[in-house]
């Protein structure tokens, strides 16, 4: 089932997902959301302006940095990179989402 | 077309109206080579070409949320949704007197206006002698000439927002203050001059219908420009 997951539920945690992402190593736009998709089975695509309004805003705190890379497709790639910082707060997210996940699974039951 | 050159051509619409600085570019040429990447796997995939392009079209979301972002933290001028570019400066910014441009304006049709009541009320109610029936016009006059040449001013000023105005715009607008500025000094001669008198009424009415035909060019560009963006 291709879960219409462009809601608000898993969009707070975009800014975890690329750094989780970015932590197998550095990536660019296309090949981030490409990655994002295969390991969700097909499930889960970021949209570009998503995508990238939440890379810039990861930049700007510091959390990731970004380079020029090789040209393709007729235009220069930019590569991100985590920070220290990113992986603390990657750290820090995902540690957030366990005493969530924990308090809705013991809300549901 | 071509997909990549629709493509292009998308994202130059998306960012119309923002200054297009080095990191403006930067950012445009990142987001293009992502999206013709993805454009060119799609076809390799065996996607028909439109419908490539308009996977990578919707695949991009808000469109906005991110040209918006992008222009305001590069501090570029970026208009209101589908709108021209010059629109936004007229609509207020920084404080005080140059905050009101729309009041400046005004303020020549208001005193024009105003003037022509005076002088109609002259006309009916003859005010003893010459000297006083012309001195609210002087005044007023006076206020159009002030009023023009601060228009003036502030139109080729250096702030940031007066700049970031289009071109055609801001060389328009200067030649509508000029006018009144013209006129203003055609009035204080031809009220100094007896048998000149009679013009006073005609030069603040040939100043408005001229104010009024370069308005209906900048308008009637606008219009062009605006059909031109919608394509």
């Amino acid at each position: 089932m291709l879960l219409n997951i462009t809601s608000d539920m898993i969009y707070g945690y975009t800014d975890g997902i690329i750094l989780r992402c970015l932590m197998d190593g550095d990536s660019y736009g296309y090949d981030l959301n490409a990655a994002i998709l295969k390991k969700s089975k097909g499930q889960y695509e970021l949209k570009e302006a998503t995508l990238y309004t939440t890379v810039r805003r990861l930049e700007k705190q510091g959390h990731v940095t970004s380079y020029w890379g090789a040209e393709s497709a007729g235009a220069r790639r930019r590569y991100y990179s985590i920070t220290d910082q990113g992986r603390a707060y990657l750290k820090q997210r995902v540690q957030e989402w366990n005493t969530m996940k924990e308090l809705l699974d013991t809300l549901f039951q | 077309m071509k997909g990549e050159d629709r493509i292009r051509r998308y994202l130059e619409r998306a960012f119309y109206g923002v200054e297009k600085n080095e990191k403006v570019r930067e950012e445009m040429e990142a987001l293009l080579g992502e999206l013709l990447e993805k454009y060119q796997s799609l076809t390799a995939q065996g996607y028909e070409p439109e419908a490539a392009y308009q996977s990578v079209i919707s695949g991009i979301g808000d469109i906005f949320e991110l040209v918006d972002g992008i222009a305001q933290e590069a501090q570029t001028g970026r208009p209101p949704l589908g709108g021209p570019a010059d629109l936004r400066q007229t609509d207020g910014f920084g404080s005080g007197w140059k905050s009101s441009p729309r009041m400046l304006e005004a303020a020549p049709y208001v005193a024009a206006a105003g003037l022509l009541l005076l002088w109609g009320g002259s006309l009916l109610f003859p005010a003893g002698p010459r000297a006083r029936a012309l001195t609210p016009m002087l005044m007023l006059a006076l206020g159009i000439g002030v009023g023009a040449a601060v228009l003036w001013i502030w139109m080729n000023g250096d702030r940031k927002a007066v700049r970031s105005r289009a071109p055609r715009q801001r060389a328009g607008r200067t030649v509508q203050a000029a006018v009144w500025c013209a006129a203003a000094l055609g009035m204080f001669l031809a009220a100094s001059r007896p048998h000149l008198e009679r013009l006073l009424w005609l030069i603040p009415l040939a100043a408005l219908a001229v104010h009024q035909m370069i308005a209906a060019w900048l308008a009637y560009e606008e219009t062009k420009e605006r059909r031109d963006f919608h394509g």
